[in-house]
C-alpha cells in the first residue's frame, strides 16, 4: 500500500516539533527497506496538508496534540473517520480549511487521495507549544519512543 | 443597602489554553463598555536568535508560522542585505519579486476561496456546515474547487523553481540569489502566470455577480459596523503605485492625505509600541500622531494595513487590468480613501489580478534568466531594515549583528501585528452593535469573527484552527463584573 508518513510542526517551536522528531525516527527504523513507504516533514494544515496526501493509498500524520486532558507525553492513535474536525492540531489551519473539508474539496475535484479510514493520526499530548525553542522538553522527549512504535506498529513493520 | 464590584483582572500571565478569548464588560444599561480580545502569542523569538548568522534568518524567520513564510523570507533577505550594505544585482531582484508573486497568487486565492468566501459568496445566515470552501463550491460552480487547486499548484511550481523549495524558499543570501531561471523554466512560469491572469478575472467576476449584485451583501460591506475611520499603510514603489516587494512605506491619513512616506531604515522614526496591561501584545501606533486609546479619527495614532489599506495609500495600480479593477472598486464604494473592512476581500482580489500580470511582466523581462544573480558582500556587517508587504499588512525585519554578522539583535513587526488595534476596535464594534440592553443576539460569534476575518489575522493559537472553526470563547460580564454569558466555539 502506497503510504505516506508525515510529521506535522513547527521544528523551532519547541514541542511543536516532536512530529518531526518522531517521523525522522521511523525513516531511520525503515532505512529504506519500505520502497512503497515514504516520510516527510511538513510544517502544514488544511489544503496544503491535502495536496500532499495526493497520489497514496493510506496517510499516518504525527502531530503535538493540546487538549490539556491529558498528561504530557501521551500518545493517542486516532482514525481520521472517528474524529470530527480535527480542531487543536495540525491538520486545521486559520487561513484556509479544516482537513477533512480539504480532503471533501480535494475529492470533489476528482484528487487520488486516501480514504478517511486510511487516514491515522498519532498524537502526542504536549503543552510547550508557543516558545521558541529547538528542542523538545524532557517530558515530551521521553514520549518519542512511544510514539515511533505506535507508527510502526500502524505500518504492520514489527519491532526490533 | 450597598453595591459591591467586582474588581476584574484580566491577567496576561496566565497562559490561555491555545483558543483565543474575548472579555466583553458590559455598563449598567447593559450596552458594551470595553472588550478585550486576547490571543495566545508565540513568544521568544529574539532570544531564539540572538547570536546566529544573519543569513540563517532567510530559512529560519520562514517558520515562525505557516502562513506566509515566503513574506518573511523577503523581509528577512532584504534586510540581510541591508545588514552587509551590499545592493543584488536586477536579476536576482527580478527572482524574488516573480517568487512573491506566484506566492501572493497562491495566498490571496486560497484566503478568498476559504476564509473571505463563505462569508459573502455563501452568506453570512448560511448553516454553518455550508459556510467554508465547499459552500462556495457549490456557489460559484463545480469547477471551482479545481481551479483553486490550480493556482496553488501552478504557485507552488514557481516558488520550487526559484526558491527551490514548494513553501520554504531556500535560495535568498546576502547580496542576491544561489539559483539561475533556465529558459525551460522561464517558459513554464510564463504560461502558468498568463493561466492566473484568467482565474483572477474569473475571481473577480465571481464576486461581483454574486457579492456586489446582491443588495443584502453590499449593505454589509457599507454598513457602519464594520466600518472605521483610521490612517493606512503600505508600500509604493517611485510612481506611488502598490509594490508588494519593495519600496517606501506610505502612510495616508483617514481623509486619504499623505501623512509621511519614509524609507525602511526610518522605521523607528514613525511607529512606536503601545503596551496594555492585560495582554503581552503591542499596539503599533504613528508616533508622531500619538496613543489616544482604541478610537477613529486623525488624532488617533492607530493605523491599518490589509489589502485595502495599500489599495488606499496607493495612486493606483501598476498593471492595466488591476487598474482598470482599482478604479471601479473606489467608484463603487464613493471614492478614496474606503474605510469599511469588509471592503478588504475585494480588495484582496484586485490585488491578486495585479500579482498574476506582474507575475507575467516579470517572466517576460528581457534579464530574468541572466546569470548574474549575485554580488558578494564586501562591507563589514552592522545593522539593517528590510520591509515588505505580506499579504496581511506590512512586514518588518530589523536585525542589528556583530562585525562577523552574528545577531545581537532582532526586532519584527509581523503584519497582522500592524493590525491589533484595529482588530480590537473592530471586535469591540461588532460586539456593541449586538449586545443591546443586555440582550445577545444570536450570531453574536460569527459576526465577530466576519470582524476580525476580513484582517487575515495571523494569531498564535490561530495556527491550530480554522475559520469559522476557530476555537473562541466569548465572555461577557455585566457593570458588576459578573460573567452573565459564556459563549464558546470549539473549546472543551
Amino acid at each position: 500500500m502506497k503510504t505516506l508518513v508525515i510529521g506535522l510542526g513547527n521544528p523551532i517551536l519547541g514541542d511543536d516539533g516532536v512530529g518531526w522528531v518522531v517521523a525522522r525516527e521511523v525513516e531511520a527504523r525503515l532505512g529504506g527497506a519500505a520502497p512503497d513507504i515514504e516520510v516527510d516533514c511538513l510544517a502544514i494544515g488544511g489544503i496544503s496538508l491535502m495536496e500532499h496526501m495526493i497520489g497514496y493509498e493510506r496517510v499516518i500524520l504525527i502531530d503535538a496534540l493540546k487538549t490539556g486532558r491529558y498528561p504530557q507525553g501521551a500518545v493517542a492513535v486516532l482514525r481520521l473517520d472517528e474524529l470530527a474536525g480535527l480542531r487543536h492540531n495540525h491538520s486545521t489551519s486559520a487561513h484556509d480549511a479544516a482537513l477533512d473539508t480539504a480532503l471533501a474539496m480535494g475529492r470533489k475535484a476528482g484528487a487520488d487521495l486516501p480514504e478517511d479510514r486510511n487516514i491515522a493520526v498519532v498524537a502526542i499530548e504536549s503543552q510547550q507549544v508557543y516558545d521558541f525553542a529547538q528542542e523538545l522538553t524532557p517530558e515530551i522527549a521521553a514520549a518519542v519512543p512511544q510514539a515511533v512504535e505506535r507508527v510502526m506498529e500502524l505500518l504492520g513493520v514489527s519491532p526490533a | 443597602m450597598t453595591t459591591t464590584t467586582k474588581r476584574i483582572t484580566i491577567d496576561p500571565i496566565t497562559r490561555l489554553e491555545g483558543h483565543g478569548k474575548i472579555e466583553i464588560f458590559l455598563n449598567e444599561d447593559g450596552n458594551v463598555a470595553n472588550t478585550y480580545f486576547q490571543i495566545p502569542e508565540l513568544r521568544g523569538f529574539e532570544r531564539f536568535c540572538v547570536g546566529r548568522p544573519v543569513e540563517e534568518m532567510a530559512l529560519l524567520t520562514s517558520r515562525i508560522c505557516g502562513v506566509c513564510p515566503e513574506a518573511h523570507h523577503m523581509a528577512a533577505a532584504k534586510a540581510a542585505d541591508a545588514v552587509y550594505h551590499v545592493d543584488p544585482p536586477r536579476t536576482a531582484k527580478l527572482l524574488r519579486e516573480l517568487l512573491y508573486m506566484a506566492f501572493y497568487c497562491t495566498d490571496h486565492t486560497t484566503h478568498f476561496y476559504a476564509l473571505g468566501g463563505p462569508d459573502f459568496i455563501v452568506g453570512p445566515d448560511a448553516p454553518v456546515a455550508e459556510r467554508n470552501i465547499l459552500g462556495v463550491i457549490h456557489k460559484v460552480g463545480p469547477e471551482t474547487g479545481g481551479k483553486v487547486i490550480q493556482m496553488r499548484k501552478f504557485g507552488h511550481n514557481v516558488i520550487e523553481m526559484i526558491g527551490g523549495r514548494k513553501v520554504h524558499p531556500a535560495t535568498s543570501i546576502p547580496g542576491g540569489m544561489t539559483k539561475i531561471l533556465s529558459e525551460d523554466e522561464r517558459k513554464q512560469i510564463e504560461e502558468m502566470g498568463r493561466w492566473a491572469i484568467d482565474f483572477a478575472l474569473f475571481s473577480l467576476q465571481a464576486f461581483k455577480d454574486i457579492v456586489l449584485a446582491n443588495k443584502a451583501y453590499l449593505d454589509l460591506i457599507v454598513g457602519d459596523v464594520y466600518t472605521h475611520r483610521t490612517y493606512y499603510m503600505g508600500l509604493v514603489d517611485e510612481k506611488n503605485k502598490v509594490n508588494f516587494y519593495n519600496g517606501l512605506v506610505r502612510v495616508v491619513d483617514p481623509d486619504g492625505k499623505e501623512f509621511v512616506k519614509y524609507t525602511a531604515s526610518d522605521y523607528a522614526k514613525h511607529i512606536a509600541e503601545h503596551v496594555e496591561p492585560w495582554t503581552y501584545l503591542k499596539f503599533p501606533y504613528l508616533k508622531n500622531v500619538g496613543w489616544k486609546g482604541f478610537v477613529d479619527g486623525k488624532d488617533s495614532g492607530v493605523y491599518m494595513t490589509t489589502p485595502l489599506s495599500r489599495l488606499n495609500v496607493s495612486d493606483g495600480m501598476a498593471t492595466p487590468k488591476a487598474q482598470a479593477a482599482y478604479e471601479e472598486f473606489y467608484a463603487t464604494l464613493g471614492g478614496k480613501p474606503v474605510h469599511q473592512r469588509l471592503a478588504i476581500h475585494w480588495a484582496r482580489l484586485i490585488e491578486l489580478l495585479y500579482a498574476a500580470e506582474h507575475w507575467v511582466e516579470l517572466a517576460t523581462d528581457p534579464e530574468i534568466t541572466s546569470p548574474n544573480v549575485h554580488t558578494v558582500p564586501t562591507e563589514k556587517p552592522t545593522e539593517g531594515v528590510g520591509i515588505v508587504e505580506a499579504p496581511r499588512g506590512t512586514l518588518t525585519h530589523h536585525y542589528t549583528t556583530d562585525e562577523k554578522g552574528l545577531l545581537t539583535k532582532v526586532n519584527l513587526i509581523v503584519g497582522t501585528t500592524n493590525n491589533y488595534a484595529p482588530i480590537q476596535m473592530s471586535t469591540q464594534k461588532a460586539a456593541s452593535s449586538l449586545i443591546k440592553g443586555g440582550k445577545v443576539s444570536a450570531g453574536l460569534l460569527n459576526m465577530i469573527e466576519m470582524a476580525f476575518r476580513a484582517y487575515d489575522p495571523c494569531f498564535g493559537c490561530a495556527t491550530h484552527s480554522i475559520p469559522g472553526e476557530m476555537p473562541l470563547e466569548v465572555l461577557i460580564r455585566d457593570a458588576d463584573g459578573e460573567v452573565v454569558d459564556v459563549l464558546k466555539q470549539f473549546v472543551d
